[in-house]
């Protein structure tokens, strides 16, 4: 009974922490105050990551197609 | 607390978890980042993209295969190129001591599925 | 040690911290108040920098604050440490972002997020593809020297691939079924497929309050027809997936 309640913790915090450390609206920028150094890596790899996730996201359709899958 | 927010769950949940979990660690991301960290992060980003650029390329070598226009020194030339391609990548996955769950590849029984 | 500004959310009325009664408390034990632009304002609250890290506590008490003031106004989430400097930047970025923060707030207005994850378990899945391959389809592959190295990594490349073809439009049309009556129901939808060999779709789904039941029963008719796979819905969220703002 107990391993139930910790895994759907387990669940409930991966679908939390996605959401408000993925998504959600953002602020860059001069106003923002870095939480970190190590920020400046993670902005800087950002436009890698966006890239990456957008590779992922077509990758259903066939890659000779020019037509995409639509979100 | 948070657990309201499940609303729909199969047994197994912890499956899901594990899953949500690879992904999370696929890519280098706040968490995970300290600077000890960093490097073995930046390593798994960069094989990360250079193994979906490499499954692209074979994806799209085995499309042009398919189309019938090569011609037979072509597609000999292009065995040999996808070849050492792939071994070029097993050499890197193994000196960076990485394996294909953590570039968020998993090979299952039916290979990748780029 | 200095103190910062966390905010938590943009609300879209210009809400008064006297109106908010009982206090919610922010991250940091300070009260969260709110910053006015217009008929906009912000939730803010007073942190000390070092608590803005990342635990699970943490996750879920910023999570919470935000639910909170959901109960009460139409909102757009802020990412997780979005720290200004003080109330005067707040209002900058109110200022700069003004018709942005109006168009996402009217387009969320009334609607709730519902995440939906299905799992495909390859082991149990009865996925029987056609798997025959026929060389004789591939004339000048088959022509060259039977010895070739070369030769016979391509006819295992392509089998391999034919394989994940047939395989990958059996996973299209098992997604199908199950996001086009999901999508039918929804006002918004972002679509993720095969993000990892066992999670097949990763969805998110903006709804309107008032079908939100339907939603959630017709997910469950559809987790009934399809026994083979088992789902994840999660909701109703705070508009978390589609308020798709990078601002400065």
């Amino acid at each position: 009974m107990d391993d139930v309640i910790t895994k759907s913790k387990d669940v409930s915090l991966l679908e939390v922490l996605d959401r408000i450390l993925n998504k959600g609206v953002v602020i860059s920028g001069d106003l923002v105050i870095s939480v970190a150094d190590i920020d400046l890596v993670y902005l800087g790899l950002k436009l890698l990551l966006s890239s990456v996730e957008t590779m992922e996201k077509y990758r259903g359709a066939p890659i000779y197609s020019p037509y995409q899958e639509p979100s | 607390m948070s657990d309201d927010k499940i609303i729909i769950k199969s047994e197994s949940i912890d499956e899901i978890a594990e899953e949500l979990e690879k992904v999370e660690n696929a890519l280098p991301n706040r968490i995970n980042a300290d600077p000890d960290n960093v490097e073995h992060g930046l390593a798994k980003l960069v094989l990360t993209l250079i193994e979906l650029i490499r499954k692209l390329v074979e994806k799209q070598s085995m499309r042009r295969i398919e189309s019938d226009s090569l011609t037979e020194e072509e597609i000999e030339r292009l065995g040999e190129t996808l070849m050492k391609l792939e071994n070029k990548m097993s050499e890197l996955k193994e000196i960076f001591g990485l394996k294909d769950e953590d570039l968020n590849l998993n090979l299952g029984p039916l290979g990748d599925l780029m | 040690m200095k103190q910062y500004k966390c905010i938590y959310a943009i609300l879209d009325s210009d809400v008064k911290s006297s109106d908010h009664k009982p206090e919610i408390m922010g991250l940091d034990s300070s009260p969260v108040y709110f910053v006015g632009f217009r008929d906009i304002s912000a939730a803010v609250s007073n942190v000390n920098r070092d608590k803005m890290k990342v635990s699970s506590d943490i996750a879920f008490s910023y999570e919470k604050i935000i639910e909170d003031l959901w109960l009460k106004y139409n909102l757009l989430p802020m990412r997780f440490g979005s720290v200004m400097k003080n109330d005067t930047n707040v209002i900058e970025i109110m200022k700069k972002n003004y018709s942005d923060f109006i168009d996402n707030l009217k387009k969320v207005e009334n609607k709730s997020e519902f995440g939906l994850e299905i799992l495909c378990d390859l082991n149990k899945t009865d996925f029987k593809t056609d798997n025959t391959f026929n060389l004789n389809n591939y004339k000048k592959l088959k022509q060259l020297d039977k010895n070739s190295v070369y030769r016979n990594y391509l006819i295992d490349k392509l089998k391999q691939h034919k394989s994940e073809d047939s395989f990958m439009k059996k996973i299209d049309d098992i997604i199908e079924e199950i996001h086009s009556p999901l999508k039918k129901l929804s006002y918004l939808s972002n679509v993720t497929k095969m993000v990892t060999l066992k999670i097949i779709l990763n969805a998110t789904y903006l709804v309107k309050n008032d079908m939100k039941d339907e939603f959630i029963q017709t997910t469950q008719q559809i987790k009934r027809e399809k026994k083979d796979l088992k789902f994840l819905l999660t909701g109703p969220w705070p508009p978390y997936n589609f308020v798709n703002l990078s601002i400065k």
